[in-house]
């Protein structure tokens, strides 16, 4: 059993908030081209207090037109993180052209391996939707996040759409 | 309905409202064999409720054939108040990062096989999740062997995890 609370200890709005998770929601169509460079995402990141954190990032992937192919991911994080698990990346492969029906990825991989999701062209309302998490320790605390590019060199764009969240839920609070 | 008007607020009441995690802290490697026992780690002890119980299964095998199944162990007069809903590569996967899925669900007793066909190392990843009724408190496990039977081991990663999420008594 995972004790964060002792005998008699005091009931305060900080302990209690700090056990709550944290979630963040993208608002903003965030479009990108001619870049396989990954950089972070302006919405999709999070700054915690030091502890052991599970995050769950759900991407919504959109490809309006052209020759893009998708994007690729990493996360980026402060100096000193440790992960206590893989980075489950269960998606689109690389090549997928379909959400609707489509082989799958299901690979653990570090938190700074490039992960390739493919996305068909945007139509009727129907994105592509792609899930990662992974429990890392942040020994001081800091941002951690998603950082994103296009899968492959184009001058077309490639975005991640709003609806996309991040949730953290903290798993021990040193 | 997680409190009760006029219910005592103290440490165990609120750490059983916390959500229990177990990490595996090393990996676990296991061959020539195709009936599942409880991994060393992934198991929580839990007090009668109802729990929403997942699990994160990071695997991989030195050869093809091998891959990995899995059932769950829970006390005898525990019972599942869901179906355990098994997502992961199919069971004749041999490439984690283009394969077809497997989305199942299935009773704890019954045993799910998943594929793996990268080697020892590049791990693929699946989940479960149920909600699940302790009567008596005691352990959940997960329980794996290989999917088939195969001199080359199949390994269950660190960082494999176990989480459990109290709902109601």
């Amino acid at each position: 059993m995972t004790s964060h609370w002792a005998p008699e200890q005091y009931l305060t709005a900080r302990q209690l908030n700090a056990f709550l998770p944290r979630a963040v929601i993208k608002q903003i169509r965030e479009p990108r081209d001619s870049t396989t460079t990954m950089v972070p995402d302006g919405e999709l990141r999070v700054t915690l207090p030091t502890g052991q954190w599970a995050i769950t990032i759900y991407i919504v992937i959109e490809r309006p037109t052209g020759a893009g192919t998708g994007i690729r991911t990493r996360w980026f994080f402060p100096s000193g993180v440790t992960t206590t698990t893989l980075r489950y990346a269960r998606g689109t492969v690389s090549a997928q052209s379909d959400p609707d029906d489509t082989l799958a990825r299901m690979g653990a991989h570090f938190l700074t391996t490039a992960v390739q999701y493919g996305s068909e062209v945007f139509t009727n309302q129907v994105w592509t939707a792609v899930m990662e998490h992974s429990i890392v320790t942040l020994p001081a605390g800091g941002e951690i996040g998603l950082a994103w590019a296009q899968q492959t060199f184009s001058s077309d764009e490639n975005y991640v759409a709003p609806g996309s969240y991040l949730i953290a839920e903290p798993v021990d609070l040193f | 309905m997680s409190w009760r008007a006029g219910q005592r607020i103290d440490d165990a009441a609120l750490n059983l409202r916390g959500t229990q995690y177990v990490i595996k802290p090393s990996s676990t490697d296991r061959s020539s064999t195709v009936t599942p026992t409880n991994d060393p780690d992934l198991s929580l002890s839990l007090d009668p409720g109802l729990w929403e119980i997942e699990i994160g299964i990071y695997y991989s095998s030195a050869t093809a054939a091998a891959g990995i199944r899995t059932i769950w162990t829970t006390p005898a007069d525990a019972s599942l108040v869901s179906l355990r809903a098994c997502s992961g590569p199919g069971s004749v996967s041999t490439d984690r990062l283009s394969t077809q899925a497997r989305l199942i669900g299935q009773v704890a007793s019954g045993e799910v096989t998943y594929g793996h066909g990268n080697g020892l190392g590049n791990a693929a990843g699946a989940t479960e999740s149920a909600l699940v009724r302790i009567v008596t408190a005691g352990s959940v496990a997960l329980a794996w062997a290989q999917r088939t039977s195969d001199v080359g081991a199949t390994r269950l990663h660190a960082g494999a995890w176990m989480r459990a999420e109290w709902i109601e008594e």
